[in-house]
Order: C-alpha cells, then sequence, then structure tokens
C-alpha cells in the first residue's frame, strides 16, 4: 500500500488524470454554478411551485419506465437464451434494434399513433360511433405515456445485460440446478436470475441514467420532470444557475443510482465462470409454449421498434412532398458521430485500462464518468459554453465542435466504459503479470495484450458511443457551429413546430443510421461467443 | 481494431479540417450570422436569394428563442450573431430586455411595417403576422357562443376547452394582452374560469389542441390561425379533414384578434450591423415578405404581399391595437396568474 | 431399491458426426463405472444423455424398468433424480455452501433441509464452512460442496463429468477418497468421466473405454490393463510399447523382442506386438539385445529408453541393468504380456 502512495505518477496516471479532467470539466462547472450561483428567487420560485411537481415526475416516469423494461427484458432475454422456439435466431438480435430508435423519435411516432386523431382512436371512434369525449383511452402526453415511451427505447439495455448474464453465467450450474430436480421456472428464479441480478442491476442502471436524462421525449410529451425543469429554469425564467441547482439532484440521482449498481455488484460475490465453455442446450418449445415464446417476442419488438417505426416511414410516405432537404444534416451527424465516438472511446479507454490496472484516481473517474452520463446533455453544454466563456472563444467554427466533442465525452464516456471493463475483465490479470514479467512496457502492453484481447469490447463501445452521439439532442442542439444542423436537430426542430409529418423523414434516417452499428452489434453479440450458434 | 481507430480518426480530421477551412475563409462581401427560433426550409431560399442580391453571405444557426437567447448571453461580447429572428413579440422582449439587441434607424422598415408592429425605438421590427384566434366545433357550438375570448370564461362552455400549457409563449403573449384589456384582475377571473371550463389537462401543441376539437374531446380552443391553414392545405387528406371539421373564430369586440409577430432585431454586438439592415431591409422586400410567409402560413406584414396558399379562406378581422411592447412587459404577471389558476 | 441404470443402442448425431454410435452401457448399482477415452471421444455427450441433458437420436435408457429415454418419450432431466457433478464445481455463486447443498431437498422444510446439508457437508469434511460463499472456498472444498449437493436428495445414480481435473493433484487425491467413500456408502450407480486413465483405475469397478463414439471394451482395471482387444484400448490404459511383427514360416509372429503367438483366426502377414513398459526385465543374458539410449531413476522405479534394431522400447524396470548407456543390456519381456494385433 505505502509503495503505492509513495511512487510517483506514472504515464498511465497521467492519462486518467487528463482524461478525468476533461470528462469532469463541464460537469464540474454545471455543478459549481448549481451550488454557488444557484440561489435566487427564480431557484425560490421553483421550490414554491414546480419542484415537487418536477421530483415527482421523474421519479414515476423512471419507477415506471424501470417496471417496464424488466417486465419486457428478463423474460425475452431468458427465453432467447433457453428455448428455442420459431423465430428465436432472429428474435435474438431484433431485440436490440430499439437502441437505433432515440426516445424522442419513439415519443413523436407514439404521440401520433396513440393520440386523439391517430389510427388507433379514430379506429375506436369509427367502430363505436362515440366522440373523443365519451370514451376512456389512456393518454399518451403523460408520465405514464412518456414512461411507456422511454422504456420502449431504453429496454435493450437491461435485455442486452440479462442476456450476456445468462449466457455467461457456468451451464453448468444450470444443468446442476436441473439435475437436482428444478423446474425450468425454477432454474430461472432461483439460479438464473438470482446470479444475473448483477448484471441486470448495472443495465437497468444504465437505462435509468439515460432515462433520467431525457429532454426530447418528456418535453414533446408535455411530462414535467427535472430535466425539463432545468430547461425551463433556464428558457423561461433566462436563470441557468438555478437550472444548474436542480440538475444537482439528477447528479445525485445518477450517483445514488450508481451506488445501488455496485453495492449490489459486491454483495453478490463474484460472478464464477466456467472453466470449459459448453454449447447451451436449448430446450424446444412446442405448442402453445411455443406460440406463446413468438408471440411474447413480437410483442416486445413491436413494441419498442417495429410499430413506432413503421409508423414514422408511414409518414414520412403520407408527407412526400415536403421531403425536406437531408443531405446536409445526414453528413453532419455523420462527422459529429464519428467525432464525438471516437473522442469518448479514447477516454473510456483510458479509463477502462486504467481501472483494470488499478490505478487510484480510476474509481473516482468512474464515479466522474457515471455522473456526467446521468447528467442531462443540456446541462453539460451550458457547463460548457461557461467554460468557453471564461476562455475567450465563440460557439462558431471549430471552437464549437471541440466543446461539443467535450461535453459528449463528459456524457458518454460512462457509456464506452461498461463494455471495455466488461471484457477487460475477462482478461485476467496474470495476463498482465506475465507481459510485464516480459519487460512490456505498459504502452506495449496496451497494444499487444489488452487491446487485441478487448477487441470485442472495445468494437462494441466504439458502436454503442457511435450510435449514442448519432441520437443525442440537446447538447447538439445548443453547441453545433454555424450551418451545422444534424438530423436529430432538424427532427427535434420540426416536430416541436407541430410539423411531424415533415419530422418524420428525418427520423427515421436517424434510426436507419444507428440501425447498422446496431445490427453489426447485436450480431457480433449473438454469434461472437462459442456456442451462441452451433458448435 | 485498428482499422476501427484509423476510421474514426480520419473523420476527426476531416471534420477538423473542414471546420478549419470554413474559419479561415475570407467571405467577399462580409458575412452575417443569422441567430432564428424559426425552422423552415423555405428559409433556406430567403438566405440564398438575399446572398445572391446582396453578395453577402448569410450563416445561420436555428434554435428554440430560449437557447438562442441564453447562447447569445453565454457568448457576450464575442457573439457572432448579427440578426435575431424570434416568432414571438413577447420572445424578442426577452432579448431587447437582456440587452442582446440594439436600436436601428432604418426608413425602409419604418415606411414598410405599420408603427404598432415595430419597436418604437428600432430594436426590433415585425415581419409577419399570426393571429391566435378561437377554434371551435361547428357541430356543437356557433360562434356567437366562442366568438370574443371573454366567452370562453362562460360556465355553460363546462367541459368544453381544450388549452395548450400556459408556458408556451403564445398563450403568455395572449395574456399579456388581456391583462392590458382587462386591467390584472379582470385578467385573473378570466383565467380562472376558463381553467375550469377545460375538457382535460393542458397537453401538446395548438395542433393538439384542433385534433382534440375534431375527434369530440372538447369544443373549443386557443390557436394560432396558421395552424389550422397548414392542415386545411396538407396533403394528407386525414389531415384536411380534421380542419374541415372545425372553424376559426376571430374576436371583434374589445381590441379585436390577439395579433403577434415573427419578427427581427439587430444583435448589440452584431459584427456586421449594415449588412443586418440590409438583411431585415430584404426581409419587407415583396420576395422576402413571400418567401417569410409562404410555408408558415403567417399574413405578410407588408401590404399588398400576396398572401399564400389557404389564408384566403380566413375572414378579415380587426387587428388589435394593444402596442407589442406590452406583450414583453405584462409577461411575467401573466406567467404567475396562469400558475395561480392552476392552469400548468 | 437401488436399481442399475442400463443404456441400449444409444445414439447422437451432430450433423454428419455420430459423436455417440450405438452404445450399450450398464451402470450397477454400487459399482463405480469409468468412462475412459481421449476427448471428442464422446463420453460427455454419453453422461449428458443418461443425465436427460441431452436428447438421444436412438436407443433407450432405463432405470431397473422405467425407461428415462427412448424413442418418443423423454424424462426430463430434473425430473430423473440422477445426480450431477463438473469439472467446474458449477455452485451457485449466489448462495452459501449450506444453500447450495440444500437446493435439491425441495420437499423439505427449512430445517430439515438444513439439518440434512449440514449432514452431508459435515460427512465429505466441511464442518465449518457451511455459511461460506462459493468464492471463498478453495477449489477442493468448491468441489466437496458439489459432491455433498449431488448426494443430498438421494439421487438413483451420480454422473461425474471429470470431477477432479479441476483440482490441484494434491487435493485430487483427498477430494477422490472422499468423494468415493461418499459415493460408495449409498450403493447407487456411479459413472466417472475421465481421460485419466491412472485416474480411472484408481477409482473404477469398471471401466468402458470409448473411441470415436463407441464402447469399445469394457471390464475390470485388471482385465483392461493386461488384456486389452485393441491396439487403441491398450493405449487407452496407460503408456505402451509398439513395435511391428511379422508372420513366420511357422506361423508365429517375429519381432525383435521373439517369437510370440499369433491371434486366433487371423491369416494377416503384419502385426503390431504392444507391451507394457513395467513388462520389460532386464536378465543377465539371453533375451533380446538393445543398446541403452538413456537411463533415469524416477522414484522406485527405473526409466530407459532403448534401441533394439530399428524398435524404439520403454521400460520401466524395477532395478537398473549396471551398464552404461551406450552399451548393450539384455532384455525379456514375457510372451503372456505381449498383446499381438493383426494389421491390414
Amino acid at each position: 500500500m505505502r509503495r503505492v502512495l509513495t511512487r510517483l505518477p506514472s504515464v498511465g496516471d497521467v492519462l486518467v488524470f487528463a482524461a478525468l479532467c476533461l470528462v469532469g470539466l463541464p460537469l464540474l462547472v454545471t455543478v459549481g454554478v448549481g451550488v454557488f450561483a444557484g440561489g435566487g428567487p427564480v431557484w425560490d420560485h421553483i421550490t414554491e411551485t414546480f419542484f415537487w411537481t418536477y421530483l415527482s415526475g421523474s421519479v414515476s416516469v423512471l419507477a415506471l419506465s424501470a417496471i417496464l423494461m424488466l417486465a419486457a427484458a428478463i423474460p425475452t432475454a431468458w427465453i432467447v437464451t433457453v428455448y428455442d422456439f420459431p423465430g428465436r435466431a432472429v428474435f435474438s438480435w431484433l431485440l436490440i434494434l430499439p437502441l437505433a430508435a432515440p426516445g424522442y423519435v419513439l415519443a413523436f411516432s407514439y404521440a401520433d399513433l396513440l393520440g386523439v386523431v391517430g389510427p388507433i382512436q379514430s379506429g375506436i371512434r369509427e367502430a363505436t360511433g362515440l366522440a373523443a369525449r365519451d370514451y376512456w383511452f389512456p393518454d399518451i402526453r403523460s408520465r405514464w405515456g412518456c414512461a411507456f415511451v422511454l422504456a420502449a427505447a431504453l429496454y435493450p439495455y437491461v435485455y442486452l445485460s440479462a442476456r450476456a448474464a445468462f449466457t455467461t453465467q457456468s451451464i453448468c450450474t444450470l444443468e446442476a440446478a436441473q439435475s437436482l430436480g428444478a423446474s425450468p421456472f425454477q432454474r430461472f428464479k432461483r439460479v438464473a436470475l438470482p446470479g444475473a441480478r448483477p448484471a441486470i442491476a448495472a443495465g437497468l442502471a444504465l437505462a435509468m441514467m439515460e432515462a433520467a436524462a431525457d429532454y426530447g421525449a418528456a418535453d414533446f410529451l408535455g411530462v414535467q420532470t427535472l430535466t425539463v425543469g432545468v430547461f425551463r429554469a433556464w428558457s423561461s425564467f433566462s436563470d441557468p444557475a438555478a437550472g444548474a441547482r436542480l440538475a444537482l439532484i439528477l447528479v445525485g440521482l445518477a450517483l445514488t443510482l450508481l451506488w445501488i449498481e455496485r453495492t449490489r455488484r459486491g454483495e453478490a460475490g463474484y460472478q464464477a465462470s466456467s472453466i470449459r465453455w459448453r454449447a447451451l442446450q436449448r430446450t424446444r418449445l412446442r405448442g402453445p409454449n411455443a406460440i406463446a415464446a413468438t408471440l411474447l417476442c413480437t410483442g416486445v419488438f413491436a413494441w419498442g421498434f417495429a410499430i413506432p417505426v413503421s409508423r414514422l416511414a408511414w409518414l414520412a410516405v403520407e408527407a412526400y412532398a415536403f421531403t425536406p432537404p437531408l443531405l446536409e444534416p445526414l453528413r453532419n451527424s455523420f462527422l459529429l458521430a464519428c467525432v464525438g465516438a471516437s473522442a469518448a472511446f479514447a477516454t473510456s479507454l483510458v479509463f477502462a485500462v486504467g481501472a483494470h490496472r488499478k490505478r487510484p484516481i480510476s474509481k473516482f473517474a468512474s464515479w466522474v464518468a457515471a455522473a456526467g452520463y446521468a447528467t442531462p446533455g443540456a446541462v453539460l453544454a451550458l457547463g460548457g459554453i461557461y467554460a468557453l466563456g471564461v476562455l475567450p472563444f465563440t460557439l462558431t467554427g471549430i471552437a464549437a465542435l471541440v466543446v461539443l466533442t467535450l461535453v459528449y465525452m463528459s456524457r458518454f464516456t460512462a457509456a464506452g466504459t461498461g463494455p471495455l471493463t466488461a471484457a477487460l475483465e475477462r482478461a485476467p490479470a496474470s495476463l498482465n503479470f506475465a507481459a510485464r514479467s516480459l519487460g512490456a512496457s505498459p504502452f506495449r502492453r496496451l497494444m499487444k495484450v489488452d487491446l487485441p484481447i478487448i477487441l470485442p469490447g472495445a468494437a462494441a463501445a466504439g458502436l454503442i458511443l457511435f450510435v449514442e452521439t448519432l441520437k443525442e439532442l440537446p447538447a447538439t442542439l445548443m453547441l453545433r457551429p454555424t450551418n451545422f444542423d444534424t438530423l436529430a436537430v432538424r427532427a427535434y426542430a420540426y416536430a416541436s413546430d407541430e410539423r411531424l409529418e415533415t419530422a418524420a423523414l428525418p427520423s427515421l434516417v436517424i434510426v436507419l443510421c444507428g440501425l447498422l452499428p446496431v445490427i453489426l452489434l447485436s450480431w457480433r453479440l449473438s454469434t461472437g461467443r462459442a456456442g451462441g450458434g452451433t458448435q | 481494431m485498428r482499422g476501427l481507430l484509423t476510421g474514426l480518426s480520419c473523420c476527426l480530421l476531416v471534420v477538423a479540417c473542414g471546420g478549419a477551412s470554413t474559419e479561415t475563409q475570407t467571405e467577399p462581401a462580409g458575412t452575417i450570422n443569422v441567430y432564428s427560433a424559426r425552422h423552415y426550409d423555405s428559409d433556406r431560399q430567403m438566405y440564398d436569394m438575399f446572398e445572391e442580391q446582396t453578395g453577402i453571405r448569410v450563416r445561420f444557426r436555428e434554435m428554440s428563442s430560449s437557447q438562442l437567447l441564453e447562447t447569445m448571453r453565454a457568448e457576450g461580447d464575442a457573439s457572432p450573431a448579427d440578426i435575431v429572428i424570434a416568432a414571438d413579440a413577447g420572445t424578442l422582449w426577452r432579448f431587447q430586455d437582456a440587452g442582446l439587441l440594439r436600436a436601428v434607424e432604418s426608413d425602409a422598415l419604418k415606411a414598410a411595417i405599420p408603427e404598432k408592429f415595430r419597436e418604437p425605438a428600432g430594436y426590433w421590427f415585425g415581419l409577419a403576422k399570426r393571429a391566435r384566434v378561437i377554434a371551435y366545433d361547428p357541430e356543437r357550438l356557433s360562434v356567437d357562443q366562442v366568438g370574443e375570448y371573454g366567452q370562453l370564461a362562460d360556465e355553460n362552455l363546462e367541459g368544453e376547452l381544450c388549452m395548450r400549457s400556459s408556458s408556451n409563449i403564445y398563450n403568455l403573449s395572449l395574456m399579456s394582452e388581456l391583462i392590458e384589456r382587462w386591467g390584472e384582475d379582470g385578467a385573473a377571473e378570466w383565467v380562472n374560469a376558463v381553467q375550469s371550463n377545460f375538457a382535460r389537462d393542458p397537453r401538446g401543441g395548438d395542433t393538439t389542441q384542433i385534433e382534440s376539437i375534431a375527434a369530440g374531446e372538447c369544443s373549443a380552443a386557443l390557436v394560432n390561425h396558421y395552424y389550422w391553414v397548414r392542415m386545411l392545405t396538407s396533403r394528407s387528406e386525414d389531415r384536411r379533414a380534421l380542419a374541415e371539421a372545425t372553424a376559426l373564430a376571430f374576436p371583434e369586440t374589445g381590441d379585436g384578434t390577439h395579433v403577434n409577430i415573427t419578427g427581427a432585431g439587430v444583435a448589440a454586438n452584431a459584427p456586421n450591423p449594415e449588412a443586418a439592415v440590409a438583411f431585415l431591409e430584404f426581409l419587407v422586400s415583396e420576395r422576402g415578405q413571400e418567401l417569410l410567409v409562404s410555408e408558415t402560413k403567417e399574413f405578410p406584414m407588408v401590404d399588398g404581399v400576396a398572401l399564400p396558399d389557404g389564408l384566403e379562406a380566413l375572414p378579415e378581422f380587426i387587428e388589435s391595437a394593444v402596442a407589442l411592447t406590452k406583450l414583453g412587459e405584462n409577461q411575467a404577471t401573466a406567467q404567475t396568474l396562469y400558475d395561480r389558476a392552476g392552469w400548468n | 431399491m437401488k436399481q442399475p441404470i442400463i443404456a441400449t443402442g444409444l445414439a447422437r448425431r451432430y450433423g454428419e458426426l455420430n459423436v455417440v454410435d450405438h452404445v450399450d452401457i450398464t451402470l450397477e448399482p454400487g459399482k463405480v463405472t469409468a468412462l475412459l477415452g481421449a476427448s471428442g471421444a464422446g463420453k460427455s455427450t454419453l453422461l449428458r444423455m443418461l443425465a436427460g441433458l441431452e436428447k438421444p437420436d436412438e436407443g433407450s435408457i432405463k432405470l431397473g424398468d422405467t425407461v428415462l429415454s427412448a424413442p418418443g418419450i423423454m424424462v426430463p432431466a430434473e425430473q430423473r433424480r440422477i445426480g450431477l457433478i463438473f469439472q467446474d464445481f458449477a455452485l451457485f455463486p449466489h448462495m452459501k455452501a449450506i444453500d447450495n447443498v440444500r437446493f435439491g431437498l425441495t420437499d423439505l422444510s427449512r430445517t430439515e433441509g438444513e439439518a440434512i446439508a449440514a449432514d452431508w457437508l459435515v460427512r465429505l469434511g466441511l464442518p465449518d464452512r457451511l455459511q461460506a460463499y462459493p468464492h471463498q472456498l478453495s477449489g477442493g472444498e468448491q468441489q466437496r460442496v458439489a459432491i455433498a449437493r449431488a448426494l443430498a436428495p438421494s439421487p438413483v445414480a451420480i454422473l461425474m463429468d471429470e470431477p477432479f481435473s479441476g483440482l490441484d493433484p494434491a487435493l485430487r487425491d483427498e477430494v477422490r477418497t472422499a468423494a468415493l467413500s461418499a459415493i460408495q456408502n449409498v450403493e447407487i450407480p456411479a459413472l466417472v468421466v475421465s481421460h485419466d486413465a491412472e485416474e480411472a483405475m484408481m477409482i473404477a469397478d469398471e471401466i468402458a473405454i470409448m473411441d470415436r463414439g463407441r464402447i469399445i471394451q469394457t471390464g475390470s482395471p485388471e482385465d483392461l490393463y493386461s488384456a486389452p482387444k485393441s491396439p487403441v484400448a491398450a493405449a487407452a490404459l496407460g503408456p505402451v510399447n509398439d513395435i511391428t511383427g511379422t508372420r513366420a514360416d511357422d506361423g508365429l509372429v517375429e519381432a525383435v523382442i521373439g517369437r510370440l503367438k499369433a491371434p486366433e483366426r487371423a491369416d494377416n502377414e503384419r502385426f503390431r506386438v504392444m507391451f507394457r513398459p513395467d513388462a520389460v526385465r532386464f536378465v543377465e543374458s539371453g533375451g533380446t539385445a538393445a543398446r541403452l539410449a538413456s537411463i533415469r531413476r524416477i522414484g522406485h522405479h527405473y526409466r530407459a529408453e532403448l534401441e533394439a534394431g530399428k524398435e524404439l522400447i520403454l521400460a520401466l524396470a524395477s532395478d537398473s541393468p549396471g551398464i552404461d548407456v551406450g552399451a548393450t543390456a539384455n532384455i525379456h519381456i514375457d510372451p503372456d504380456q505381449c498383446f499381438v494385433f493383426p494389421v491390414d
């Protein structure tokens, strides 16, 4: 221990520290502004009027969406892992596709579908002859609706981590349970689920952070959440500092989620992994069970992807004459996603490797990254603008791009660190020791040992970061350089102008752009591990 | 892995170089930066045409007015903005109040824009007009019942009204005008009565309210005229049917119909104020006016400019005489009255 | 009532590959059967079919008279009550040792179950590890818990897949002894899959040698060691010298170590002559002359490499020939300990 404390900082330490500074800067500015400048008449007004509305809005949206996500993700992940039924192989990756669709895009689509003049309610009126005031229909522009939409967009986080946990659990463990007389449901309940709980909690925490940071869907659906409150403090009351103070609650919430997740992981002990890997023998479902399994997967996929995306496609076709100019936004989105993803990838990698090598500040760094992840993009962007204001830069051209990249790093590093850390954990420390004993420098160890081992995880991290950046809305909206519109920016602008039919096409293109990386990702996840398919 | 990294770093380079090259490029006859709260594709044509006519390059940045305002605040003296375009007098007042606009003199603007639609000192100018009117279901209600703003407070409209959120600037500006017309107490009485007539909680935008009326969820709502006109001129038959199932009432008594503007002002720290004024003058030219309203379905500011398709379906109406500057001044009071009434 | 497990004509294919190729095997109560073979021989698949984890393509499995598996019938693993022990222990990581053992005791109340589980853990020598989580246990302790867990629900048979190869050699003996005595006490059929001939001989009452999906020979360790029926069987039980032999005029088989009787009904011209290294004895005179290539003392015996003609011969002898490396020794191999197999 003393050796650790007294040694000189190494290159690795310096790198981790530098990355920490970059990732933490926007957050630090926001927190600083919130703590030291957040009080004042506007803050008082907020606490007197809307504070509880915001808080209860956020809490109920988060709680409802968590329930929906767990209910959708865990059963599908389980049946796709251990059973065979018609369409299983396809569903195992189809169920990930909603990752390509941002929450606000699903919100546009569902607001139209379930809205008062949408096809469903119109159908009801036509069939019954009633007027809208004569029957009850769930209101999509409500907390419930917001949770419904966010859960549809974010359940794949839970699905992915649950499926990975079910797959990597020692198959022998499940077989041992089976030989001890446990029925399939008991095996799920008593062995698989408790074993997968830390992973599921981690996936859920990630999804909840995304949900807490959502601005687009909640604002579009008119739901008052803390994030919307942050915006309102800023836009209606012109007091961004009060907004920053409100954002402190979100940061606190994120840290709480993180703390829950980490302690859960600690309690569960380590996850025993099989020495030998064996193809999981899937039980073939027949008859009603097979139909039920197929229906469940179809339902979840339809909810998260098929229905909302096909509705968007229909809207886009219907409004074909209004086709907005998309080539330039498409190019901009793509470039920005590449830049943002590579920058965030770099910090993710530094953090993950640092944590793997037990650098002293890595633990702190991971908390900072998680806090950034849970903080709304607009709040971070605000921090970035303040930081720029201190330095004599404006938001035109390259400076804006740099700040935007900084915000992306702050916002998404945690999303990249996850898969990278998981990949590194698969590499036993002995490998690194072996490399060290062979005289390999830290850099050489990184390039020759760590990187090749984490290649699959690295690819996953890169793809996730690309899609995340592509979907990001509020920070991009605030910090993009002049004459630099992205698809997300256009889509949201049209939708908030109440021109949903014009918003449909750019929304659809965002989904399509995200689809390829997501398919690559899910294909890798489904086939990358021995026994995932055939052996 | 290496491939991925290389690919990403190439992208980074491309963007960096792209950004740098636009940065260092020297513009021929100057550049103006337009900060606009509008998101219309026809605006691009408008910018292009201005470039063509004057050789002044237009660069634009579109986001919501509040975001524009905070961005300019944060940028401070270094802000590159020359022009601010916003879709409400209340919003323009916020920019002015924040010290982000400057007064400019232009005879052409003065001549083209009626006095009540521009800020007296020249901080901002109305460029297009929009009317906030009452949409209703002609099968359930007659225009005699919902023809005036005051009638929305009527007891027999209980359960008949759909409204959008009070924090929306259109509702804030209307309320600001009603405070001017009826005084704070009268306006407070009205807002309480209207609130008790709601068929449901406030939700959605103006379009949502028209849809709710067409679907029979309620019978009347406050909307800007152009949302209805856009529905009426939609390519989609379903959308047109929604507009046809509803009607618009333009209040006549008192000061008539509440009229608001899309307007613009020159930024306080504008690097290129002369070009900015030239741009404003272009916007009140015939071609500028046409492009400004062709997609939005607003009323052109300048008399004699051809109306966009669909507006011919609307009647002549009395434009309110309340000064637009009041809309900003009363804004905070308006929000307080809404909040007290529990109209979210 | 302890009953045998009888498998008849069991077959399993993966695509074109016959992983298990019509195997007959009987596991007698109270007897430990070792399934010995190289990796890929189909041992684990056979075990998994017996356990009910995999469905046979053909053949049947019975427990006494009860059919466990037959065409159209498949009793699922969870209803067979066959205990399983895995190489990697497969303990439930989220449960304490005692809860792992209690897992299969679902019919009992919590206290009863805990009493039995504790009893089993004590029997396996873990009286003070009841409350430990798997990751707090050593490998040997984990495997003891796994054995207790498999035996606690009174299974009708127990199947072990390489149960001791995950342990280091020092622990292996200890755990093996504990496991065997526990299994022998309950007098149920036991099957151990192993690739380690020595281990198989040490623990099994009967050994079945498996090669490319078939059981090629079954018998007691003694029989198999001294009378293998094929070169593969001979090699499976431990190191073996393998030299060539040819048919001599008198019908015997001529090899460098002497003349041996040909197997009955074999009219081949060429043979493989096999004998174990411990069948080689050094003699003063007579026998076969062989050059001593190397010699080394290994514990209580000598390991010598010899060259006789073109053949290499490995000897494990209890005494040294007393000559230098490079000199010629005389060796004698008892013809009864030589296995002669015809070569096509």
